[in-house]
């Protein structure tokens, strides 16, 4: 079929007819219509600089916007990749760091007693980021609550709260479990709780806060130190105990661990865990 | 190879056997099948024909007469799809909300935010976080204590802002973070105000006092928050926490307070045990913890933290 003057193909000689078909605005018409050339009729994305028109993976005409949030919460490694997420071109990244254990009582004999303080919160770190700047696949980490100390009868310091990141762009340490160093006595008795960790990597970087110390009054009365909140508000406190000696565990996210207290008891009594971290990704087309 | 009666080629007088290939509909066949005039097929479709076997449907404007196939902009109130410069179609960016990233401004030096900077910026996300007040200084008599109170956290204030409506350049201040209350009792400073101009603004938190006196035992008072700002939301400071002394030797110095919104973290108060220093806040925003003295050693109170001002920028 002639299609003539619309391709270099009809060459020279051409006899003036008409194309059959033609681009117009918004559209791209290649090919001559022949066997080995077929029409291909497009839409034609404007290049201006600025449009937030683009193809989706479907090859359907897409507009940028919101592409929802990736909530990271179980403690370990994975992985966000650009293959499974080909829209996004901006994240907004939020980072919390494990909440701190608290330390075991440890045995206390009549007359003595101690109130232990609460693990330190989980630091919070917050970054936008471009995704052109970042490798192909990225490494996930959800750093867990620190460890409560064990054993109850042996007074032991509660574990720190493991690091949280989005690769090395955004990172957050966990807070630091409450010490175990003041010795059982009779009442009054203060302790310490956890102390906070270094900032990490974020644009904007909150530490969580200390534990709270925990105070032996006098006799009957006690009160182990609150876990501390993580950075940004992410984690509940919990709170202090104050009649049962037991240890609460640190809520999510990121909050530590309130301390255990007791007087008179042989047996002691276990450190809880801090809370879990999380990485939260909202991405953005 | 014979191609008999199929064209003048042949020699006259050739028998009558039947052309290889013949033109159905539609199509013109050339040539004779010759190594000098091979057979050439050609579709002889007509332009009117391929224009009426086409159609526009979805998003598709077709034009039968000129054959011009055009992208189909729907006329619905609303719609941001339009054809750009080139005539290709184009979203303009300021419908979608595209974040352009943040912009952070946390040290007491300040700046200046700028459209020309910013210029695909349409819309702002501010948040704007006053100094933390510093944490007071203690000094007991002998065989007493005394336990200062943490300075309060600094407010926050958060708007949403149309680029449009703001002037070229908007100055932005950060405020600092209260002076630690000297180790003679002193009394901590106020922490400064922070501000995206006088558009979004967050005054800072007070010092911890230095009126609580050296006893046995006693309650310090601490830092409050300042007042409000200017913001579509606003968030005060948290007060300090006292401090608490219940003997000579046991109690505990105030903690800074936090602030607004849960920014910052506020330095510990010293606790009993020995003679301890306020600690100086986490940034941005909190209070300073008090000092704790005991038996005639003093301890200095923690100095607040400075705020911050952060701009996300959206397209």
């Amino acid at each position: 079929m002639a299609r003539c003057g619309c391709a270099a193909v009809d060459g020279p000689g051409g006899t003036g007819c008409e194309c059959a078909i033609q681009q117009g605005p918004g559209t791209s018409v290649t090919g001559t219509g022949q066997p080995l050339a077929p029409y291909t009729v497009s839409a034609r994305l404007s290049t201006d600089a600025g449009n937030a028109l683009r193809f989706g993976t479907d090859t359907g005409l897409y507009a940028g916007g919101p592409l929802g949030m990736i909530v990271y919460d179980t403690v370990g490694a994975t992985t966000w990749t650009k293959a499974a997420n080909p829209k996004a071109s901006w994240l907004h990244i939020r980072v919390v760091g494990g909440g701190g254990g608290a330390a075991s009582l440890g045995a206390t004999t009549a007359g003595t007693g101690v109130a232990r303080g609460g693990g330190a919160g989980g630091n919070y770190s917050e970054s936008w980021i471009e995704v052109s700047t970042l490798a192909a696949s990225t490494t996930v980490t959800v750093g867990a609550g620190g460890i409560g100390g064990a054993p109850a009868g042996t007074a032991t310091a509660g574990g720190s709260g493991g690091t949280s990141s989005f690769g090395a762009v955004v990172t957050a340490l966990g807070g630091g479990g409450s010490p175990a160093t003041t010795v059982a006595a009779a009442p009054p008795v203060i302790s310490a709780g956890g102390t906070l960790a270094a900032a990490g990597v974020g644009q904007l970087r909150l530490r969580g806060a200390a534990g709270g110390q925990g105070i032996y009054v006098v006799a009957g009365a006690r009160m182990g130190g609150a876990g501390g909140d993580s950075g940004g508000g992410m984690g509940a406190v919990v709170p202090s105990n104050l009649a049962s000696g037991g240890s609460a565990v640190g809520r999510a996210y990121g909050g530590g661990a309130s301390g255990p207290t007791g007087e008179g008891v042989t047996t002691g009594a276990l450190g809880a865990a801090g809370g879990d971290g999380v990485v939260v990704v909202e991405m953005f087309g | 190879m014979a191609r008999c009666g199929c064209a003048e080629v042949d020699a006259p007088g050739a028998e009558g056997c039947a052309c290889a290939l013949q033109a159905g509909a539609n199509v013109t066949v050339t040539g004779t099948g010759q190594g000098a005039s091979p057979w050439i097929v050609s579709s002889s479709t007509s332009t009117p024909q391929i224009r009426a076997a086409l159609s526009g449907v979805n998003g598709v404007a077709y034009d039968p007469v000129t054959g011009i196939i055009s992208a189909r902009l729907s006329t619905d109130a609303g719609n941001a799809l339009v054809l750009g410069g080139d005539t290709g179609l184009f979203v303009p960016p300021v419908v979608t909300g595209s974040p352009l990233g943040m912009i952070v401004f946390d040290t007491a030096v300040g700046g200046n935010w700028n459209k020309a900077d910013n210029p695909t910026a349409k819309w702002l996300r501010v948040r704007v976080i006053g100094g933390g007040g510093g944490g007071a200084g203690a000094l007991s008599a002998a065989a007493q204590a005394l336990m200062r109170g943490g300075g309060a956290g600094g407010n926050y204030s958060e708007s949403w802002l149309e680029v449009s409506t703001l002037p070229a350049s908007v100055a932005i201040t950060v405020g600092t973070g209260g002076a630690a209350g000297n180790a003679a009792n002193g009394a901590g400073g106020l922490g400064g105000f922070s501000g995206f101009g006088t558009i979004v603004t967050a005054l800072g938190g007070n010092g911890a006092p230095n009126t609580a006196v050296t006893a046995t035992s006693g309650v310090s008072p601490s830092g409050g928050p300042g007042g409000l700002g200017v913001g579509q939301i606003q968030s005060l400071g948290q007060i300090g926490d006292r401090g608490i002394w219940l003997s000579a030797t046991i109690g505990l110095a105030g903690t800074g307070g936090i602030a607004g919104a849960g920014f910052g973290t506020g330095g510990r108060g010293g606790i009993s045990g020995s003679p301890t220093n306020g600690q100086t806040a986490s940034g941005p925003g909190a209070g300073g913890g008090g000092g704790s003295s005991f038996g005639a050693i003093s301890a200095g109170g923690g100095a607040g933290a400075p705020g911050a001002v952060y701009i996300e920028m959206f397209s």
